[in-house]
C-alpha cells in the first residue's frame, strides 16, 4: 500500500515539473520529457512491469491535461517503460553509463514513436516542432537526470520494512 | 482509448475535466512558484527587472505593431467592408483578459492555458487576440481555465484576405493553415495566380460566412510568396504578428459567429 502511495507521489511530481518546468523552459524550441523519463527509470529501478505501469498511468493522465490524442502518450510510455525494463534486465554488468544510454536511446524511440502514432491519428505531428532537435533535447536531458530519476523510482517501488517494536521486550 | 477519442464519443471529456479540475490548481501554484525558475532560465542577471521592463516593452510594441497594422487596414477599407460585406468590427466587440498561465505541455502542442474558463463567459471556438493580433481560438473550456489553439497549429485553419498597400480594394481571400511551432502559416488554396502579392502586404481574417472569428483581426504580413505546383494558384507564406513565446496576456473575444 505505502509503496502505490510513493509511485503515485513520484508520478504526480513527475507531472507536475512537466507542467510547471520542463513544459515552460524550452530549449531550442524544445522541452524535456519529464514523464516519459519516469516510465524509463521505473523500468530501470523495478522491471518492465513497473515500467509499463509508472508509463501507463503517468501517460493517461498527461493525455487529460493535455489536449492531444488521449491513449497516445499512454501507449508510448508503456512500450518504452517496458522495453527499457526488459532490455536491463539482462543486462549482466553493472555499470552507470548503462542506464544513461538506455535513457538516451529509449527518449529518441519514444519522441519517435509518439510523432509517428500521432501521424498516423492525423494529428500531423511531424510537422509539429523539428523533430531532430526535440529527440536530441529529450535524449539529452533523460540522460542527465536518469540517474536519480532511478534512485527516486527505487525508492518509490521499495515496500518499508516493518520493524515491529514490543515496548516489554516479551515475546 | 484511442479509438474512443478519435470517435468523440465516452467519457473523455469528463475525464479530462477531473483531471483538470484537480491539477489546474496545482499547476497554477506551481507555475507561480516556478516562474522565477523559468525567468533565471532566460536572463542570468536581473531577471525580474528584466522581466517586468521585456513585458512592458513588449506590450507597448505590440500595441504600436497591431494599431499601425489596423490603422492602415481600417483607413482605406472600413467603410466599404462595413458596407459591402456587413463585417463586424472587432472595437465594437466585448473581450475578457486572460493571464497565460501555462505553455505547452510537450513538443506535439500547440497550445496555451489561460486563467479564464466557462464562469467568464467564454466558450469553445471563441478568437484570443493580444494587441498584435490573433494568437487563436478556444479550443476547450474548462470551470475556470481554458485551452487555446494557437494558429500555428496545423490542425487549425482560418480564411484570411491579403491586403494590398496602398490599394483601397479587398485583397484575395484564402485559406491559411499552420505549419508548426516558430514557422510561418502558409495561405495554399484560394489566391489564384494573377492576384498581385508581395512580401510585406499585411494579412487579416476575412470574417466572411461561416468563419469562426470576427474580422479585420491582423494575423500575419507576407515574408514569401512562390507559385502553387500546378501554377494556377500562390502559395504564400505569412508570419505571425504576434510572439507565441513571449505571451503573458491575452485577450478573449467573447463572440460567436450568426449560426
Amino acid at each position: 500500500m505505502v509503496k502505490y502511495a510513493r509511485v503515485s507521489l513520484v508520478c504526480f511530481i513527475a507531472l507536475v515539473v512537466q507542467a510547471c518546468i520542463a513544459g515552460q523552459i524550452p530549449v531550442a524550441g524544445a522541452r524535456a520529457d519529464v514523464v516519459l523519463l519516469a516510465a524509463i527509470a521505473a523500468g530501470l529501478a523495478a522491471g518492465p512491469e513497473a515500467g509499463a505501469g509508472v508509463g501507463f498511468g503517468a501517460g493517461l493522465v498527461l493525455d487529460l491535461m493535455a489536449s492531444g490524442p488521449v491513449g497516445l502518450s499512454s501507449l508510448v510510455y508503456t512500450v518504452i517503460g517496458y522495453t527499457v525494463g526488459l532490455l536491463n534486465a539482462g543486462v549482466l554488468r553493472s555499470s552507470k553509463l548503462i542506464p544513461v544510454a538506455s535513457a538516451a536511446a529509449a527518449s529518441v524511440a519514444g519522441v519517435l514513436f509518439y510523432a509517428l502514432g500521432g501521424e498516423l491519428l492525423g494529428q500531423q505531428s511531424l510537422q509539429k516542432g523539428n523533430l531532430g532537435i526535440v529527440m536530441l533535447v529529450v535524449a539529452a536531458v533523460n540522460a542527465v537526470l536518469v540517474l536519480p530519476a532511478t534512485r527516486m523510482m527505487r525508492w518509490a517501488f521499495t515496500e518499508p520494512r516493518r520493524d515491529y517494536i514490543n515496548p516489554r521486550g516479551i515475546w | 482509448m484511442l479509438t474512443i477519442d478519435f470517435r468523440n464519443t465516452g467519457p473523455v471529456d469528463s475525464a479530462r475535466g477531473v483531471v483538470a479540475g484537480v491539477f489546474n490548481p496545482v499547476r497554477s501554484s506551481a507555475s507561480w512558484v516556478f516562474r522565477p525558475v523559468g525567468n533565471l532560465w532566460n536572463s542570468a542577471f536581473h531577471y525580474q527587472k528584466l522581466e517586468n521592463q521585456n513585458q512592458k516593452l513588449q506590450r507597448e510594441v505590440d500595441r504600436l505593431r497591431g494599431q499601425s497594422v489596423q490603422n492602415e487596414v481600417d483607413q482605406r477599407q472600413l467603410q466599404q467592408f462595413l458596407k459591402l460585406a456587413r463585417i463586424p468590427y472587432l472595437h465594437g466587440l466585448p473581450t475578457t483578459v486572460a493571464q497565460v498561465t501555462s505553455g505547452p505541455l510537450t513538443n506535439f502542442q500547440d497550445t496555451i492555458e489561460i486563467d479564464k474558463g466557462a464562469g467568464d463567459g467564454i466558450k469553445a471556438g471563441m478568437a484570443v487576440v493580444t494587441d498584435a493580433g490573433l494568437v487563436g481560438r478556444i479550443a476547450d473550456v474548462h470551470g475556470g481555465t481554458s485551452t487555446v489553439q494557437l494558429i500555428t497549429d496545423p490542425e487549425l485553419s482560418l480564411f484570411v484576405r491579403i491586403q494590398q498597400r496602398g490599394s483601397t480594394e479587398m485583397g484575395p481571400l484564402g485559406q491559411a493553415h499552420g505549419m508548426g511551432p516558430n514557422r510561418p502559416l502558409r495561405v495554399d488554396d484560394g489566391i489564384l495566380i494573377n492576384r498581385r502579392v508581395k512580401a510585406g502586404d499585411p494579412v487579416i481574417t476575412s470574417g466572411i460566412g461561416t468563419s469562426t472569428y470576427p474580422g479585420q483581426i491582423p494575423v500575419a504580413k507576407v515574408v514569401r510568396v512562390k507559385p502553387s505546383a500546378d501554377r494556377t494558384q500562390q502559395v504564400v507564406d505569412i508570419q505571425p504578428y504576434v510572439q507565441f513565446d513571449r505571451l503573458s496576456y491575452v485577450k478573449v473575444i467573447l463572440w460567436e459567429p450568426t449560426p
